[in-house]
C-alpha cells in the first residue's frame, strides 16, 4: 500500500510531495518516539528486577 | 597604482551590505548575547569572505583557508557530526527517563518543521530547499546545518543564521504564541511530580538501543543519531570521564569555532543577497511559531481525554532549545500562579525535543530523496 502511495506521489505535484512528507514525517516521528517510550518503560521494568 | 588600490576599487555595494550584516551579527552576539558562540564567528566569517578579492575563500584558483574548511568540514558533514558527539556528551536524559510520557511532546512540537516545509513549497521553493528551511523549526542548529548541507548548500548561511538567531529568541517568540492559544486558567494548571530513581544501567543501555533502532528504522539518520548517542554513551558509561569532559569542552569549543566561521564563509554577497534569503529567515520564524503551536495544541488535545490535566504550556517545551524553553514556560506558569511548579515536567519535554528534532531530521533525510530524483 505504501509503495502504491509513494509511486502516485512521485508522479504528483510538489505540493502533493510536501503533504506526503508532512503526513508520513509527523507519523514517523510519533511512531519512533512511541517506540522509545515503550523501550524506556520496558527497560525500567526489567532493570528494576 | 591600480594594483595598489585594488582593495578599494573592487568593493561593491553588495560587499558593503554584507559587512553590515556581519557587524550586526557580531553586535547581536556581544551586546545582546544571542548565541554568541555561533553568531560571532558567523558574523566575522561573513566579513572575511566578502573582503576584496576574497582571498580567504579562493584567489586565482588557490583555495583559501575558509574554502578548505568548508570542503573538509561541511561538504563532508564532519563538523555537524562532531558537534553531535559533543551535544550527546552534554545531554542528560534523566528527566526524560523519570517522565517518559513527555516524549510525545518532543514529537508534537516537530509539527512546525513539516508545516513550514509545506508552506515553503507553496511559496515556490523546491522540496529539498523547503525541507532545509523547515528544519530550522527543529530549534537544533547542528541538525539544521546537517540537513541544509545535504539538501541546500547554497542556503546554508541564511538557514544557519536563522536557526541560531531564533533559538536565542525563544523567550520572545514562544510566550505570545502560548498566550494566544491558552487561557490564564490553563497556564496555571498544577502538575504532580514524583521523584523516581533511574537505574544507571538504563542510562547506559539507552544510547545503544536508540542507535540500533535508528540504524534499522532510518539508516540515513545514523550519522546524526549515532554521533549523538556515542557522545551520550561516553558521558553515561562512568569510565570515560576524561573523554566525556573533552567532548563537552575541547571538542565542542574547537568545532564550534571552526563551524561558525566556515558557515560565515558561505555568506558571500552574490549568494546571500537574494530575495530568497529574506524569505528563508521569515520562514524560520514561522517554523518556530508552528512548533510552539503544535506542542500546545497537542497538550490541549490530550487534556480532552485526561482526568489529571496537563499544563498545555508543557507542549511548547517539545522543541530542542534546551533548557531555555523549559525555563521560559516555568516562568510563565509562575506568573499565572506562584504555586505552579512545572519545571521538571518542562525539562522532560525539552529533553524529548532534543531527541525528537533529530528523529524529525532523520525522517526528512529519509523521505525527501524518495520523492526527488
Amino acid at each position: 500500500m505504501f509503495e502504491q502511495m509513494l509511486a502516485r506521489v512521485q508522479g504528483g505535484t510538489e505540493i502533493q510531495k510536501a503533504l506526503f512528507v508532512m503526513v508520513v514525517g509527523v507519523l514517523g516521528v510519533f511512531l519512533v518516539l512511541a517506540f522509545f517510550y515503550g523501550m524506556i518503560h520496558l527497560l525500567r521494568r526489567v532493570l528494576k528486577k | 597604482m591600480q594594483q595598489l588600490l585594488i582593495g578599494f576599487t573592487s568593493v561593491t555595494w553588495q560587499d558593503a551590505v554584507m559587512y553590515a550584516v556581519g557587524l550586526a551579527l557580531i553586535w547581536l552576539a556581544i551586546k545582546k548575547q544571542y548565541e554568541p558562540m555561533l553568531l560571532l564567528p558567523i558574523g566575522f566569517g561573513a566579513i572575511l569572505v566578502n573582503l576584496p578579492l576574497s582571498v580567504v575563500y579562493e584567489y586565482e584558483g588557490t583555495p583559501g583557508f575558509l574554502k578548505i574548511l568548508l570542503d573538509a568540514g561541511i561538504t563532508t558533514e564532519l563538523f555537524p557530526v562532531l558537534i553531535f558527539v559533543a551535544v550527546g556528551a552534554m545531554c542528560d536524559f534523566k528527566p526524560l527517563f523519570k517522565m517518559p510520557v513527555m516524549i510525545f511532546f518532543g514529537a508534537a512540537a516537530q509539527f512546525g518543521i513539516f508545516a513550514t516545509l509545506l508552506v515553503s513549497v507553496a511559496l515556490g521553493f523546491d522540496l529539498k530547499t523547503a525541507a532545509s528551511i523547515g528544519i530550522i523549526g527543529a530549534a537544533d542548529g547542528p541538525t539544521a546545518i546537517y540537513v541544509a548541507s545535504k539538501f541546500a548548500r547554497q542556503y546554508l548561511g541564511p538557514i544557519s543564521v536563522a536557526a541560531y538567531s531564533y533559538m536565542s529568541l525563544v523567550p520572545l517568540i514562544q510566550p505570545p504564541v502560548i498566550r494566544a492559544l491558552t487561557t490564564a486558567r490553563e497556564r496555571g494548571i498544577k502538575m504532580e511530580y514524583h521523584e523516581i530513581k533511574v537505574p544507571k544501567s538504563l542510562m547506559v543501555l539507552f544510547p545503544i538501543v536508540v542507535t540500533f533502532a535508528a540504524g534499522f528504522v532510518a539508516p540515513i539518520s545514523v550519522p546524526l543519531v549515532g554521533a549523538l548517542m556515542f557522545g551520550n554513551l561516553i558521558r553515561e558509561c562512568g569510565v570515560l570521564e576524561r573523554l566525556s569532559k573533552a567532548a563537552q569542552n575541547e571538542l565542542a569549543n574547537i568545532v564550534t569555532i571552526l563551524l561558525g566561521i566556515t558557515i560565515g564563509s558561505t555568506m558571500r554577497s552574490q549568494a546571500f543577497l537574494r530575495p530568497a534569503t529574506i524569505l528563508i529567515i521569515l520562514m524560520g520564524l514561522v517554523a518556530f511559531v508552528f512548533d510552539t503551536a503544535g506542542g500546545v495544541l497537542f497538550a490541549k488535545l490530550l487534556n480532552l481525554f485526561l482526568k489529571r490535566k496537563i499544563n498545555p504550556m508543557i507542549g511548547a517545551c517539545g522543541i530542542s532549545a534546551f533548557p531555555m524553553s523549559a525555563r521560559v514556560i516555568h516562568k510563565m506558569a509562575q506568573e499565572e500562579d506562584p504555586f505552579t511548579f512545572i519545571l521538571m515536567q518542562a525539562v522532560g519535554a525539552n529533553v524529548s525535543g532534543q531527541v525528537g528534532s533529530i528523529i524529525a531530521g532523520g525522517m526528512v533525510l529519509a523521505l525527501v530523496p524518495l520523492l526527488v530524483k
